[in-house]
């Protein structure tokens, strides 16, 4: 590497404020997470004294009944999500690239990740208003579908771009009718996108706050994970909340990394 | 023979610009049949609207008399070996080469029997459970080619079969294709930029220009008696010299009258004459038809090629000789030559 010829190109003194730059970065990013992790370990609850290790604050959260149940609502919410913005944004993906090329529709479909969700919740919020639907955890559902989709829509898209198109022809050719040639060729040559996508799609539902905020309703009934955080946060940082997080990075990190081995073993 | 497939008048555009423009021929039952030109002259059109890709605007397709237009892909007794080879990337070579039977709903032993036969005639079985990526170019190549073959089609189209192999594969290739067609019976019909592959394999060549059927014949017949000076230009090489006809050739400006057979041509027309390099014979010691200056010697091994620079012209002649010839030792740069040809050998085209 060090005969890299942007590396020599930098002085040594650049590489070093470059190196130290970096340094600073990753600390910044996992010191206070590994910070948390660690607290949650910590049997006093302070996070000036250290108590000595246990298990005390996960037991605690296993006796919240109001974590449960937001747990539960996230999880029901995340799965539907994935099955709608899954299939939809596959879907998507496969016409927007069998269709002529278009600027105008590849932008529409990129709208819901560019607008601000604020902006995005309110629509959605007053458009359900407008309907006089009654809100609850199927609009939640409905609402994070809408901008995870065009996210999985773009996930499956890249995987398309280096696609052979002709194996589709080779299947029709080999006497295979439309709805074959999906299931047995297209699907299966997509698939490490299209569960990227899944994974994907997982892991943004269970970490919305601000779509799912304003889809809930009133009820306390279909109060999220994230929204259940939110409420309890503004007594305080508890020792419970340490052990929540350091979970759901334990969740996420196991996710993102089968999300990347599927995706290199699928690479021919 | 009878004609398997019968083409006629068809026609097809692509927005202004036509892609073919009333082709009509037939394929013969069993023939390796090869369509050849240069890229853009609607071979590939041509080979699409066979194998149902494509919709032609206007004329007709029959197969055994039946109309083949009218038949979906998915439903048509013809197969196609694609040029990318476009092999299923998730499927092993066994897998890849029963997808057609299954659609055909073959089943248990038939089915493995069938696969097995197909893949022992392309000297695959090792192989068998491999995956696509992890085989060779070759090897590929004949994985394409047993899945088409083993739904034993009527017709079976090869688009660029050995643009993708190197030299020396494709040149074992050609003759591989042309006992595997002798063996199966199948009718081959592939489509080829490539003029000596079309040589080598076919029985016979529609040489095609501008959606246009330039000339159909056997290899020999395109190569001995070329009916325009664009089938002359690409099959093989040929000296082109312009002048008018004579009772028994061709006068050109500055050369005078030189030899050439041609029919039906009127005295005085404006022709192109051509002679292949290789007919162009050195007279030793003068008294040629054509004198000139040795411009160039290219050494191919067992042939020199001569280029023989003529008064007045810009385009030098070229003369193919064998290495072996009594004169060949003896040539040198800007030596004087002499040259002639048997009025047989050069002919004389008016397109």
């Amino acid at each position: 590497m060090t005969d890299h010829p942007v590396a020599r190109l930098q002085s040594r003194g650049t590489r070093r404020w470059l190196k130290g730059h970096a340094a600073l970065v990753y600390l910044f990013l996992y010191g206070p997470i590994a910070m948390l992790a660690v607290l949650s370990f910590n049997d006093s609850g302070l996070p000036t004294s250290w108590g000595g290790f246990s298990f005390r604050w996960y037991g605690e959260l296993l006796r919240n009944p109001a974590i449960l149940h937001s747990v539960a609502n996230s999880l029901v919410v995340a799965f539907f999500v994935t099955l709608i913005a899954t299939a939809g944004g596959t879907l998507l993906a496969l016409g927007l690239e069998q269709g002529r090329p278009s600027t105008a529709l590849d932008s529409f479909v990129m709208v819901p990740m560019i607008i601000p969700d604020i902006v995005l919740a309110i629509a959605l919020l007053s458009f359900y208003t407008t309907l006089q639907f009654t809100l609850g955890l199927y609009s939640i559902v409905l609402s994070q579908s809408v901008f995870v989709m065009a996210f999985a829509a773009a996930v499956v898209r890249t995987r398309l771009r280096n696609f052979d198109r002709s194996i589709l022809e080779a299947s029709v050719d080999l006497g295979a009718d439309g709805w074959t040639t999906f299931w047995r060729v297209t699907l299966p040559a997509i698939l490490p996108g299209v569960i990227a996508a899944a994974l994907l799609s997982f892991t943004l539902s269970i970490d919305d706050f601000v779509i799912a905020y304003f889809s809930a309703g009133a009820g306390r009934s279909s109060t999220t994970f994230p929204m259940q955080i939110y409420a309890m946060i503004r007594f305080g940082v508890t020792p419970t909340i340490n052990a929540i997080a350091t979970i759901l990075v334990l969740v996420s990190v196991t996710l993102m990394l089968t999300a990347q081995r599927l995706a290199r073993e699928a690479q021919p | 023979m009878t004609a398997l497939i019968a083409i006629r008048e068809l026609a097809k555009s692509f927005g202004p610009v036509p892609a073919l423009a009333d082709v009509s021929l037939d394929i013969r039952e069993n023939e390796f049949f090869a369509l050849l030109g240069p890229s853009g002259c609607g071979k590939t059109t041509l080979l699409r609207i066979l194998a149902g890709f494509e919709m032609p605007d206007r004329g007709s397709v029959t197969l055994d008399g039946k109309d083949l237009v009218a038949i979906p892909a998915n439903r048509r007794p013809v197969n196609m070996m694609f040029q990318s080879y476009a092999l299923f990337p998730h499927m092993t070579v066994a897998g890849n080469v029963s997808y057609g039977l299954e659609m055909e709903g073959v089943k248990g032993p038939e089915l493995a029997r069938r696969v097995r036969d197909a893949l022992a005639m392309v000297q695959l079985e090792p192989v068998a459970g491999r995956k696509p990526h992890l085989l060779s170019g070759g090897q590929r190549q004949r994985v394409a080619l047993a899945r088409a073959l083993v739904k034993r089609p009527r017709l079976l189209l090869l688009d660029e079969p050995l643009a993708a192999l190197d030299k020396k594969l494709r040149e074992q290739m050609r003759i591989e294709l042309k006992r595997i067609q002798h063996d199966t019976g199948i009718t081959f019909l592939v489509v080829t930029h490539d003029q000596e592959e079309a040589l080598v394999m076919a029985d016979r060549i529609a040489l095609m220009d501008r959606g246009a059927v330039a000339q159909l014949g056997s290899p020999r017949e395109l190569y001995d008696r070329p009916a325009t000076r664009f089938v002359a230009g690409f099959i093989g090489m040929s000296n082109v010299l312009e002048g008018r006809a004579t009772a028994g050739g061709v006068a050109v400006a500055g050369l005078g009258a030189l030899p050439a057979t041609g029919e039906g041509i009127a005295p005085g027309a404006p022709v192109s004459l051509t002679i292949r390099p290789e007919r162009v014979r050195l007279v030793a010691g003068g008294g040629g038809q054509v004198a000139g200056k040795i411009t160039g010697i290219a050494y191919l091994g067992q042939d020199l090629l001569l280029q023989i620079g003529l008064p007045g012209r810009a385009d030098p002649l070229v003369a193919r000789l064998a290495s072996g010839h009594p004169l060949a030792d003896g040539l040198r740069e800007g030596m004087a030559v002499s040259c002639d040809w048997a009025a047989a050998d050069a002919r004389m085209l008016t397109e």
